[in-house]
């Protein structure tokens, strides 16, 4: 996980900010997926592209949480947007 | 997500399927060979709320060329659309803009040949605002929208057409008078000069202090024909009517408006009056509802006219 470059499939995906939270609508599936505000402070990166350590780094910046938490948060977080098929490329390893 | 959702996570929820439906239809016109440009939703969302909450929006706006209308009609009822039976009786004047609505989703289009306001007896608007385009993502995909000067015309013209008593075409005109550049404000004036606008789109501009001060600043013109100021305040419905009458030419000509006004077809009367529908005496009891409401509303909207005329001298 950890040198691999994470990235949303945006012509899978429109979304908008709301006080902090996403509210994003999946095209191929016709589904909404309401993000958090965790998931929220990520998105941007994914955006871009970024790493398994990128991400951690900013969720421990942001909120002040061990490093362990953070992996945990972020696993289940590009996990659950592998699930939904919006990672662009394969999905996640490890 | 569940409705207890806060409300504007559901307004932008409901923009989202919006903008699917407008990537859909945008689609579909490319395919048919009809050139569209998306008028307000994400284009003036995007652009003067991004400090804000998001600023609903829940139909797509597309206007394609006045040639193009019919056709793009059939593109929408193709796409499972239906049109809205008219408010307006058909006098002949050339039809601006038309609603669709589409069951299976609620989905609603305003499909326009021009912009209410701007295209009374003709249609000049497509030809001048397809010069003044720039591309959106929307939906998943590029669609054309308004560069910014012909948003800002436009902002001031939607205001103009729905007068004071409408909040959000304000609400958009207060933000453009306070963010808009001062240069992008000239470039859109020059666009109501090239559309022969101007005292509307003045007349628009000074329905809130914020534009009044950016009026000012352009140096355009405090007074107004009576049609204007009659739409400024309020009154679209009719004043579009009487906007056509009077550009129409001979004494025949309009007497066959009027006839025709408040003796619609029977076709007309029944999409818009639902009790008219049936056997034929609800028909005639519809047609003597409409000449009740002429009646009374007559005398106010003659009163309106002359409050008007004197106020623009």
């Amino acid at each position: 996980m950890t040198g691999r470059r994470y990235e949303l499939d945006v012509s899978k995906v429109d979304w908008r900010e709301v006080e902090g939270e996403i509210v994003a609508l999946h095209h191929g599936r016709s589904a909404y997926l309401g993000i958090n505000q965790t998931g929220a402070a990520l998105w941007p990166q994914l955006l871009e592209g970024a790493t398994f350590e990128d991400m951690c780094r900013t969720l421990v910046d942001r909120y002040g949480i061990d490093e362990q938490h953070a992996r945990r948060d972020v696993t289940a977080f590009v996990e659950m947007l592998g699930e939904h098929g919006l990672l662009a490329g394969e999905g996640p390893q490890g | 997500m569940s409705p207890d959702a806060a409300p504007a996570m559901l307004a932008a929820a409901r923009s989202l399927a919006v903008d699917r439906v407008t990537a859909e239809v945008v689609t579909a016109l490319d395919g048919a060979s009809v050139p569209s440009i998306l008028l307000k939703g994400p284009a003036i969302a995007g652009w003067l709320y991004r400090d804000a909450a998001p600023r609903p929006y829940g139909d797509s706006d597309v206007l394609v060329p006045p040639d193009a209308g019919e056709r793009a009609g059939a593109v929408l009822e193709e796409l499972g659309f239906s049109l809205v039976p008219g408010e307006e009786v058909p006098h002949g004047r050339p039809w601006v803009e038309r609603k669709y609505v589409r069951r299976r989703d609620r989905a609603v289009v305003d499909l326009h040949r021009g912009l209410e306001g701007v295209d009374v007896a003709r249609l000049a608007s497509w030809s001048v605002l397809s010069e003044r385009t720039e591309p959106l993502r929307v939906g998943g995909r590029d669609v054309t929208v308004l560069d910014e000067a012909a948003r800002t015309f436009h902002v001031a013209m939607h205001a103009f057409q729905h007068g004071a008593e409408v909040d959000k075409p304000l609400e958009d005109l207060r933000r453009a008078a306070t963010t808009v550049a001062a240069g992008v404000w000239e470039d859109a004036a020059g666009i109501a000069r090239r559309l022969d606008v101007a005292d509307r789109f003045a007349a628009g501009l000074r329905l809130v202090p914020e534009g009044a001060a950016v009026a000012d600043r352009l140096r355009l013109p405090h007074t107004t024909g009576a049609e204007t100021a009659l739409i400024a305040g309020g009154a679209q419905r009719f004043t579009k009517a009487l906007a056509w009458f009077r550009q129409l030419d001979g004494a025949k000509a309009k007497l066959a408006f009027v006839a025709r006004a408040v003796v619609p077809p029977a076709s007309y009367l029944r999409s818009v009056d639902p009790r008219s529908r049936g056997p034929w005496p609800r028909l005639v009891l519809g047609y003597l509802r409409r000449a009740w409401m002429l009646a009374r509303h007559a005398p106010a909207a003659l009163r309106a006219v002359a409050r008007a005329r004197r106020s623009s001298r």
